[in-house]
């Protein structure tokens, strides 16, 4: 069984703005998953579903085998099992030093005393934020605040981890730690969702690849076999990921994972 | 940058706990304003202002701190110092417009000597708070007075966004600055205009979802943080205890 579901979500906002227009994803225990899309195509609207923000109109949303309805006691529930990072860390850095920040999530799931020291120490190590706890988040980089804001949903220890856009504005440096975590993080078995652009990441890392254009799922399925498809490029306005343009154009057979890879071949 | 980053050298040396850092704000507060003479708070300044030399503040940045509350200090002071009358008056200084007389006193001026004295003490020993107490540490003194978690929680909001609202506007008005917006009179109004407009409607969008991220991290009206201090330590506690009642004692002398 699934442990992610969602079963012909539409969802429309105040504006009548459809954003989400009969959208059903499954996704498994574990799975490293990319949502890409043009903008516009709903993928922030989607994962602001997932996490429970936004409840769609029609339609279910399954997790873990229980449906999750719009009452308050089911979002409180909700927000242990899911956690959602902005796309913009500035939303979400809110408290005077961030110690303070990253603590937030930790105490509203309940933790206190050992476990809460545990789970802080815990999570700053796999952010490298332990250096920055006593500053206050306007003093950061933007770099400094994307990991912090990491910090502040992993403190909440969700099996579900969602990202818009983990990438934007970082440089190569940040993007490999921010990678380095995501791949930490896969290991202790959470499921991971992000949204990109960058479709030679989404080759090399998902294990599920959703393509999404206007609030619908056009595709989803495994990045190889999707990328190849140029029909399905064309018409979602992506691009084929580098590896397997180089590929094409030098007649391999095989279809390298990474970049490294391709480079043994 | 806020006055308490400019200058946090003296955050980061003195390592008491907030309570420590307090009672010694509440001595020279008291101190400076319970007192029946000048001498009383020009001690308050002056070890304050040696504390702060010692811990590395340069000069400069001590007169600049201070400028400002001066400023307005001095201004209003004019007043209380000033006297203005029909008829003439024992003066260390008199003159004459028309019908009136202007000058001041040896009462005027020492009345208004002491009440920038005090003023001066009482700024000075809130300069020792917030330049020795970074604002977390603020925020838990004000949890520990029992405010109100409502205002707490709207003084943290508000020093956390008053910095990102400043830099919606600083980003708005360089992009504007750049198309030429403010070369003369009638566009630098309009686009002033638009610059509030703007940033008022940012600042909306913002606060949207920047309660989304709340909701999201389990709020539920309420914000709880960790709480790591220093030890409170009970002697250094004493200290502020004693250098108020010498304070007081010296504030009663009359002079």
């Amino acid at each position: 069984m699934p442990y992610l579901e969602l079963e012909n979500i539409s969802f429309e906002y105040p504006n009548q703005t459809l954003a989400l227009d009969q959208v059903s994803l499954s996704i498994e225990k574990g799975q490293k998953v990319a949502v890409v899309g043009e903008n516009g195509s709903g993928k922030s609207s989607l994962f602001l579903c997932l996490c429970g923000i936004h409840y769609g109109q029609t339609g279910r949303y399954i997790l873990d085998g229980v449906e999750q309805k719009c009452k308050r006691k089911d979002k409180n529930k909700l927000f242990r099992k899911v956690g959602y990072v902005f796309q913009d860390p500035e939303v979400q850095l809110f408290a005077s030093t961030v110690e303070k920040d990253i603590s937030f999530g930790a105490i509203n799931a309940g933790m206190k005393g050992k476990e809460l020291d545990e789970c802080m120490n815990e999570v700053m190590e796999m952010t490298q934020t332990r250096e920055l706890r006593k500053k206050p988040p306007h003093q950061l980089s933007y770099g400094q605040k994307k990991r912090v804001a990491i910090a502040g949903v992993l403190a909440c220890k969700p099996e579900v981890l969602l990202l818009d856009e983990p990438f934007a504005w970082l440089d190569n440096i940040q993007k490999k730690n921010t990678i380095q975590v995501l791949d930490d993080l896969h290991e202790q078995n959470k499921t991971i969702i992000i949204s990109t652009h960058d479709i030679n990441f989404a080759y090399e890392w998902a294990d599920k690849l959703v393509v999404m254009k206007g609030g619908r799922i056009i595709a989803s399925g495994h990045p190889k076999n999707l990328l190849e498809d140029e029909s399905l490029l064309e018409s979602s306005g992506l691009e084929m990921p580098l590896i397997l343009q180089l590929s094409k154009k030098l007649n391999l057979d095989l279809r390298p994972n990474s970049m490294a890879e391709f480079f043994t071949v | 940058m806020f006055i308490s980053e400019k200058y946090n050298l003296l955050q980061a040396k003195l390592s008491w706990h907030p309570f420590e850092k307090f009672t010694f704000f509440v001595a020279f507060l008291l101190g400076s304003l319970l007192t029946q003479n000048v001498l009383t708070p020009f001690l308050v300044v002056s070890s304050i202002s040696a504390f702060f030399l010692y811990h590395g503040l340069t000069f400069k940045a001590l007169l600049q701190i201070a400028a400002l509350p001066m400023s307005f200090m001095l201004v209003a002071v004019v007043s209380i110092i000033c006297i203005i009358s029909h008829e003439s008056f024992e003066a260390i200084y008199i003159t004459q417009l028309g019908s009136y007389h202007i000058g001041f006193s040896q009462v005027s001026l020492d009345t208004g000597i002491f009440i920038i004295g005090k003023a001066m003490g009482a700024m000075f020993a809130f300069y020792f708070l917030i330049l020795t107490s970074p604002i977390d540490e603020i925020e838990y003194l004000l949890r520990k007075m029992k405010l109100p978690n409502l205002l707490i929680e709207l003084f943290v909001l508000s020093f956390r966004f008053i910095t990102i609202l400043l830099l919606f506007s600083r980003q708005c008005y360089l992009s504007q600055k750049k198309r030429m917006a403010y070369r003369t009179y009638s566009s630098s109004i309009r686009s002033l205009g638009m610059l509030v407009s703007s940033v008022l409607i940012k600042s909306l969008i913002h606060a949207d979802m920047s309660q989304q991220a709340l909701l999201n991290r389990g709020y539920r009206g309420e914000m709880k943080f960790l709480e790591s201090h220093e030890a409170f330590l009970l002697k250094r506690g004493i200290i502020p205890l004693l250098l108020m009642i010498c304070l007081l004692a010296i504030g009663q002398l009359r002079l």
